[in-house]
């Protein structure tokens, strides 16, 4: 079931963001193309590079709002009498939706990805892309194992950072979602009144773990670090979870 | 939708009234199948149960007979069915008497104005 | 055999009880009306039964069991509003209800659909109202349920649609299964009811059988029910 969820998120959230990607594409191309042909002065370069870097800003804003509005449309608004008549449980319908949002921010990092290699192979040449990746592996190769795994600690930590903000948004929806009125309202000041709490409490565990180690540390030897988003993250899906299975009252 | 049913009385009452009329009639003639419940309930669009009801009242009447796979038919002979005819027009008779009392007619008004309209 | 069966059952929004202390047993095999005018609980019964909302007291359960995923692979729900995502085409949403449904008929809804010779192809969007109506309760109707929640099925399309939805639903309910019809519109359904519920300010004024109603009042349910709301 869990798979059927996501499979349907996936197919609505295609709908709207391919086009968008499309247009990336297509801009990235004819931007690289202009660049390489000393095409790069004019009005029509202009608009152009505005509209590039336009559809590079919206794509991510695209897809952060879609992701959002996927959540509330899709379990909070008409549609929500489909989903929550569907033989399964509320976290699963969570997780899903979560799922969801993994599943397009790893697009979107893989679209930027794709645009830097166009704009790299058309402006350059393919050799020198290959060249660069070439480089790139053989450094990573040599770097001491020590760096590699703070590296990855990194990564694991903004992945996690990224789900608890992907939760937080979705327990203030929730949140407004308990209000008959000024539901959007609501759930923006819960967002902030969260996040003036979080740095605080950021603020207080740095502070505590200056007192055990070196600060200098904090950002490496600790996989203390990658606790702090899995808590934060697993107490917004629960008010999430809370508010869609006990408080749940659909317009 | 379907047939028109009047709201005084069970549903049910007249479905049983309707099929009478087409036995009576000739319609329905002894051996003859019924309608599945089903496929009448559709027709009249009512409630399957309230055809089933129907039936089984008809059943115990006499009027028809199951057979347990291929549905129920109309068993009747001729004595039966002069009497069920008499029923009937007696019933009609009846209700025709009380709605013209009620329009304020004794029953030799009502006597002269029958055999004027027949005339005519 | 009972599908739903509701003790004590209760639901306040804020002060407003919408549902006070409701006591039903509906049995299998029967088509039930939920009568009712606007705001007296009909929609917050059914809520209750598909587990949209969860009670503020009491309790309701579907086949012995307490609302959840279970009860819901039981229980076809049709909402009073288009709660299908409009750009779906007819066969998205088949596709649909079969992924989510293990008792959809596809055979059945195929058969219904061609029928009314519904477009596959076209989205939700471009239907009209009554085609909308149709092919949601299509859906609905195409499970083999246990328990059908109705919610207003007629309101709002024209006669001949009303037809075609009353019909569908008696030529589609299994004889195991209960369906429950939420209606303010009593005329055009009280035809193909077993039982009728009366449903006055959130508590439960009369549950009986409609040959019995008539029978007893020698009136049709519609007018019984204008006797008793009347204003």
């Amino acid at each position: 079931m869990l798979g059927k969820l996501i499979k349907y998120d996936f197919k609505a959230m295609f709908r709207s963001l391919c086009p968008i990607y499309v247009a990336l594409i297509a801009l990235t191309i004819v931007f690289s193309l202009m660049v390489k042909f000393n095409f790069d002065q004019g009005l029509l370069f202009s608009i152009f590079a505005f509209l590039f870097v336009a559809a590079l800003n919206g794509s991510i804003i695209a897809s952060v709002i879609l992701v959002v509005t996927r959540f509330s449309n899709g379990l909070l608004k008409n549609e929500g009498y489909l989903s929550f008549a569907l033989p399964v449980s509320t976290a699963k319908h969570i997780l899903a939706k979560v799922i969801n949002a993994i599943i397009w921010a790893f697009i979107e990092g893989l679209m930027l990805c794709v645009c830097l290699l166009i704009m790299g192979a058309v402006m350059g040449s393919i050799k020198e892309v290959a060249y660069f990746f070439h480089e790139v592996f053989q450094a990573l190769g040599v770097v001491e194992k020590e760096v590699l795994v703070t590296v990855l600690q990194i990564v694991a930590f903004l992945i996690l950072e990224m789900i608890s903000s992907v939760c937080l948004i979705y327990a203030a929806t929730a949140v407004g979602h308990l209000f008959s009125r000024n539901q959007k309202l609501v759930a923006v000041a819960f967002l902030i009144v969260v996040c003036v709490l979080r740095s605080f409490l950021w603020v207080g565990l740095v502070n505590l773990s200056e007192r055990f180690t070196a600060p200098a540390h904090v950002f490496t030897d600790d996989l203390i670090l990658i606790i702090p988003p899995i808590i934060f993250a697993a107490v917004y899906a629960f008010i999430t979870w809370f508010i869609l299975d006990r408080k749940l009252n659909l317009e | 939708m379907g047939w028109k049913f009047s709201d005084d009385t069970p549903i049910y009452l007249q479905i049983i009234e309707e099929v009478k009329t087409d036995i009576v009639s000739g319609k329905y003639k002894t051996g003859d199948k019924l309608p599945a419940v089903r496929d009448l309930a559709y027709d009249a669009g009512v409630n399957p149960n309230t055809v089933q009801r129907a039936y089984a009242e008809l059943e115990r009447q006499g009027l028809v007979q199951s057979e347990r796979t291929s549905g129920r038919f109309v068993s009747i002979d001729d004595e039966k069915i002069e009497e069920l005819r008499k029923d009937l027009s007696d019933f009609y008779i009846r209700e025709l008497f009380r709605r013209l009392r009620d329009l304020g007619m004794d029953d030799k008004k009502i006597r002269d104005v029958l055999s004027k309209w027949r005339d005519e | 055999m009972e599908t739903l069966v509701c003790n004590g059952l209760s639901k306040t929004y804020g002060t407003v009880k919408a549902l006070d202390h409701v006591d039903l047993k509906l049995e299998e095999g029967k088509i039930i009306g939920l009568l009712g005018p606007n705001g007296s609980g009909k929609t917050t019964l059914i809520k209750l039964a598909s587990r949209l909302l969860v009670p503020s007291e009491g309790n309701v359960t579907i086949c012995g069991l307490e609302p959840g995923p279970e009860t819901k692979a039981m229980v076809s729900y049709l909402p009073d509003r288009n709660y299908l995502p409009d750009w779906m085409r007819t066969k998205d949403l088949v596709k649909m209800y079969q992924d989510f449904y293990g008792d959809f008929d596809v055979e059945r809804a195929q058969e219904m659909l061609n029928s009314l010779g519904i477009d596959y192809d076209m989205p939700l969007k471009k239907m009209s109202k009554g085609t909308k109506e149709k092919v949601q309760l299509i859906l609905t109707m195409s499970r083999h349920a246990k328990l059908y929640l109705l919610d207003e099925p007629i309101a709002g399309v024209d006669p001949a649609a009303r037809d075609y939805i009353l019909k569908t639903i008696i030529s589609n309910y299994d004889e195991t299964a209960t369906v429950l019809i939420s209606t303010h519109l009593i005329a055009d359904v009280e035809n193909i009811l077993d039982e009728a519920i009366f449903l006055k300010e959130g508590k439960v004024v009369l549950h009986q059988n409609v040959d019995e109603l008539r029978d007893t009042t020698g009136k049709s349910v519609d007018e019984y029910f204008r006797e008793v709301f009347k204003c």
